[in-house]
């Protein structure tokens, strides 16, 4: 148990906090280079088209314009995160509107925007399909002639014999006919969830300068630049290693901040002209051009036995990849979300499947929990349905299904520490179920959820330096998780430092090792153990020169507190700062970790919503009163970041719940900007209770569990039933607009319910 | 983005105002609070080679009665109108339709007069200013004219207003006791402008029952509905929750409002009549 002042569990304040405040964080946004032009994007008006011809004559002769490109000068150019099927610059064909056509880089950013009127680009129009359940009929109209012919993706996945089928994934156990033959009765129910964008307040920007040596440097808001330098590489042919990404801030990311965006093109336009070129996405870009959320449809079917248990399920997510697969950053090319069709709950027999398919739409991508919140959605709101049919209280219906310690959950994984129970009950009682409402038309809903904790391949560079103090040159680009102060609370720690002694440094490519990026959950116990691993590296080096100064055998050399001594005869002793100087001419010594963490699908933290509603039957308008969110946590390294987790999380999926919907008619976004696509902000929010259930068993350094993604996935179901609760209206499509909440209660009455 | 270059003139009275409009011509435009003029000039959507600041101008500014009308001058901002005691008095369903508006950012510069010559579809004052039966007072070099509000909103951003006037004042009458108003406002989440809203003044005889009563309603189409059917069912009679529930019912009868993706033309309709009903609440 860590106690007292320790560095690991303090309220420390985010490192990354002044400079954000006082202004003087350094995005991408601010670069400015000598000579630096600005580069704009022309976008294809058409959802679906053969491009005829180019002509950027009258363009090029425009006042200011350096350049202009093509996709008939560059064909052939893909790009994705992992498989590569979305041009650069599109050549032959348009997939929908906002694909890219043509660019332009200029001395300001007005003229390349008066340039791109310049372009004309003659269309021949195509029949389009905006529909993912329409675009899998055999005659609707085909996006790509053959997905097996792109690079990066994995075969198993891919499903050429589907009709504009990208991929599939699976998950199950059991025997499905068995489980639903043993069943009393079978209940199935279709959700829909509509695109979301990821929000973050930073659009996406760039600066790319290529070097006189052939060095290609890049600024961007990427929080994965390692990822980001190979997709550029791929994308224009060159080697990885001629790519440097060089670090700053980013201003938000949830998912979506992966990609290289227009930093493929701006390779092509830093190649033609030999200057430096810059882009900063428009939010009308980032809407309706980005890589939203995927909507889904999740027909969801559960066999059933009287007493309660659940015996089968079939879980079918299909899930609108839009017009590419490029911005998902997995080879399978998939949101893995459908894994948790089972909830957190028992059941012996079971397929969860999910089906990715090319529309003539923006191109989705990866949302915090990619998948999952949709899933969660038909999964916690069908669980209220079988309650319900049972004639069951919602609360006693999950105690009975609740997987517990040492069984296994729907998909074949033995858990242990499981703190189920503790959590649902922590809610619950916290949210005060069962207590009367506080008025007329009020209601509370439960949901769950819970996931496992990533592992994967993370590094660092930990130096010793000569006053004495050590650097964490980490590969990890905080995009405002507070990564970055979690480490060097943990390297404080491990090294019995005071804090202000561990400086933390954001490393560019080429000299630190790879990392994946913070996402999945997986950050503090990625780099957690990257750091730790190099903590170790660095006091046994450290030793080796402690024990060659203090003329004695490295087995008895000891260390605390930035101290090495010998063990016998503790008055013999040296300090980091003095073997800095003595044993390297006071230049850093460094060492460098590599680590592996493996996936434990053992362990998962769990989380428990309880949401209290007040619904205005005569407008349909939901007000929130109160969120409860319960989590089971481990060691907690940072209670304030922490905290922001949790909250940050509860937001965002309150906003899904109420609020949140990219608008696309006809395959156009009409949610073009923030005045019309609402985030919640903080006067759409109530109080937010937090319980926490802790035990320090988690897998990170210090015992420490996941908390990124374990607020944000269920609220959504917790509401849909807490209005319910309130109104009696079952809601199968998100978001609960007051519109949509008001139609479902005129339905109601007009059945006579 | 950066707004195309323009010049700027700030007079400090009404007629150098008038004749920097004159001199310029129709590449003038007058700048107020700005709240809707400048967002549309840094999408490019207006590129005015000038602008003429009347936020200056002092005798622009200010809420006064004269006997039994309420007269704001036109640059007043929406924060002095929600917040006065005189507006809270006169025209209650004024003070309420000035707190709705924006955020706090906006109500301490936008105008009055302004946001009236901008007629936003889904802007507040258009229809509590038509219920009210307000006037605007409008001057140009050729002299000054007033205009009703029936017949100074006439569709979707599209007033009375010429390009060589300026607005001096809003003009209230029957600011007495026997006189009551109220504005309710089902908001867009996102934006905050009007998703359907309620604009309602009562007058009462001395028997309590309703003499007249005006109601207007914003998000049934291009400029604030006139809900006649709603008036005259109330006029004459007592002001019973009955009374006020069945007249409010008819809200929506003769409008036929454009839908969109966020609210259907039903489900305005339909609003229409809850937020009439919600404003007769308030007002009595």
């Amino acid at each position: 148990m860590l106690v007292g002042r320790s560095p690991v569990g303090a309220a420390v304040p985010r490192l990354d906090g002044r400079e954000k405040v006082n202004g003087s964080a350094v995005y991408a946004g601010d670069i400015a280079l000598p000579d630096m032009l600005w580069l704009k994007v022309l976008r294809s008006p058409y959802r679906h088209a053969r491009i005829v011809s180019v002509d950027t004559t009258r363009a090029k002769a425009a006042p200011g314009v350096r350049a202009v490109i093509s996709g008939k000068d560059h064909p052939g150019l893909l790009t994705g995160r992992a498989m590569r099927d979305m041009p650069v610059l599109c050549w032959d064909k348009v997939r929908y509107i906002g694909d890219r056509v043509a660019a332009v880089a200029a001395d300001t950013k007005e003229q390349a925007d008066a340039a791109l009127e310049l372009i004309t680009v003659e269309y021949e129009e195509l029949p389009a399909v905006v529909d993912a359940l329409q675009a899998m009929e055999p005659g609707a109209p085909l996006l790509h002639d053959d997905v097996t012919q792109y690079k990066g993706g994995d075969i198993k996945a891919l499903i050429p014999e589907v009709h504009n089928g990208l991929s599939r994934v699976s998950f199950g156990k059991g025997d499905l006919d068995a489980g639903f033959k043993e069943a009393d009765l079978t209940i199935e129910h279709t959700f829909r969830v509509p695109s979301r964008h990821t929000g973050y307040i930073e659009p996406h920007a760039g600066v790319l300068v290529i070097d006189p040596d052939g060095r290609v440097q890049v600024w961007m808001s990427s929080k994965s630049p390692f990822r980001a330098r190979n997709e550029l590489a791929f994308a224009v042919n060159i080697p990885p290693e001629t790519v440097r990404f060089n670090p700053v801030l980013v201003g938000g990311d949830f998912g979506g901040k992966g990609d290289t965006s227009d930093l493929p093109i701006a390779y092509l336009l830093a190649k033609e002209t030999g200057r430096p070129i810059k882009f900063i996405k428009t939010y009308t870009e980032e809407l309706s051009a980005g890589n939203p959320s995927h909507q889904s449809v999740i027909t969801i079917r559960t066999g059933l036995k009287r007493d309660g248990r659940m015996v089968a399920r079939y879980v079918r997510a299909i899930h609108d990849s839009g017009a590419y697969g490029a911005y998902k950053p997995v080879a399978q090319v998939a949101i893995t979300g459908v894994s948790h069709g089972g909830g957190s709950y028992r059941i012996d027999h079971t397929l969860f499947e999910a089906i990715h398919i090319y529309t003539n739409q923006v191109p989705a991508g990866f949302f915090r929990a990619p998948g999952a919140p949709q899933v969660l959605f038909a999964v916690e709101s069908h669980t209220d349905l079988l309650a319900q049919e049972l004639g069951m209280d919602p609360a006693e219906f999950r105690r009975r299904n609740l997987v517990l310690e040492g069984q296994e959950n729907a998909v074949g994984h033995k858990l242990t520490g499981v703190r189920s129970t503790e959590v649902l009950e922590g809610a619950l009682a916290a949210a005060g179920w069962g207590t009367p409402k506080p008025g007329k038309h009020y209601g509370r809903g439960i949901a769950m959820y819970d996931r496992h904790i990533p592992g994967g391949v993370s590094g660092t560079v930990l130096e010793a330096r000569e006053d004495g103090a050590v650097t964490i040159l980490s590969p990890v680009y905080d995009q405002g998780v507070g990564a970055h102060t979690v480490l060097r609370q943990m390297v404080a720690q491990e090294l019995q430092l005071p804090m202000s002694s561990v400086k933390v440094v954001t490393g560019n490519t080429d000299n630190t090792p790879f990392d994946p990026g913070t996402g999945g959950s997986r950050g503090t116990n990625l780099a957690g153990h990257a750091v730790m691993e190099a903590v170790r590296l660095l006091k046994e080096d450290l030793a080796k020169r402690a024990a060659a100064l203090l003329e004695c055998p490295e087995e008895v050399v000891g260390y605390s507190s930035g101290q090495f001594w010998i063990r016998e005869d503790p008055r013999q002793s040296i300090g980091i700062g003095a073997i800095v100087k003595r044993t390297n001419n006071a230049q850093p010594i460094a060492v460098t970790s590599n680590v592996d963490v493996k996936l434990k699908n053992n362990i998962t933290c769990f989380a428990a919503h309880v949401a209290e509603v007040e619904v205005d039957p005569e407008t349909g308008q939901v007000k929130l009163h109160r969120f409860v969110t319960a989590h089971d946590v481990g060691t907690i390294i940072n209670p304030v970041t922490h905290q922001g987790q949790i909250d940050g999380g509860a937001i965002q999926g309150i906003g899904m719940a109420l609020m949140e919907e990219l608008l696309i008619e006809d395959g156009r976004v009409v949610t073009n900007h923030l005045g019309d696509y609402k985030l919640p902000t903080i006067a759409d929010i109530p109080e937010l209770v937090t319980v926490l259930v802790d035990a320090p068993d988690g897998p990170t350094p210090f015992g420490g569990k996941a908390i990124g993604e374990m607020a944000n996935v269920a609220p959504a179901a917790a509401i849909a039933n807490a209005i319910y609760d309130a109104v009696g209206v079952r809601l199968f499509e998100l978001p609960f607009t007051a519109e949509r909440v008001y139609r479902a209660l005129r339905e109601k009455e007009q059945r006579g319910g | 983005m950066f707004p195309a270059s323009f010049d700027y003139h700030a007079p400090t009275t009404v007629p150098e105002a008038l004749r920097l409009l004159a001199e310029n011509g129709p590449d003038a435009k007058l700048l107020a609070g700005g709240h809707s003029l400048l967002p549309a000039m840094k999408l490019r959507l207006l590129e005015p080679g000038c602008l003429v600041d009347i936020g200056r101008i002092p005798e622009l500014r200010g809420i006064r009665r004269e006997g039994q009308t309420l007269v704001i001058g036109a640059a007043t901002l929406h924060a002095d109108i929600a917040t006065s005691d005189v507006v809270r008095q006169a025209a209650p369903g004024l003070a309420t339709a000035a707190s709705l508006i924006g955020d706090v950012q906006v109500r301490n510069r936008g105008t009055i007069g302004g946001s009236a010559a901008h007629d936003d579809p889904a802007a507040d004052y258009p229809v509590i200013l038509t219920a009210l039966d307000a006037s605007f007072m409008l001057v140009s070099s050729a002299g000054a004219r007033t205009v009703a509000s029936g017949d100074f909103f006439l569709d979707y951003f599209t007033t009375a207003l010429s390009d060589l006037e300026i607005i001096t004042e809003v003009r209230i009458p029957g600011a007495a006791a026997s006189v009551t108003s109220a504005y309710a406002k089902l908001e867009h989440p996102a934006s905050g402008f009007l998703v359907v809203s309620a604009g309602v003044r009562i007058e009462r005889g001395a028997d309590g029952r309703c003499r007249t009563a005006r109601i207007a309603i914003g998000g049934l189409g291009g400029r604030p509905f006139r809900a006649t059917a709603v008036e005259s069912a109330l006029a004459g009679h007592a002001l019973t929750p009955a009374a006020i529930a069945a007249a409010a019912a008819l809200a929506a009868d003769g409008s036929d409002p454009d839908g969109d993706a966020y609210a259907p033309a039903e489900y305005r309709r339909h609003m229409a009549t809850v937020y009439v009903q919600r404003a007769l609440e308030a007002a009595l």
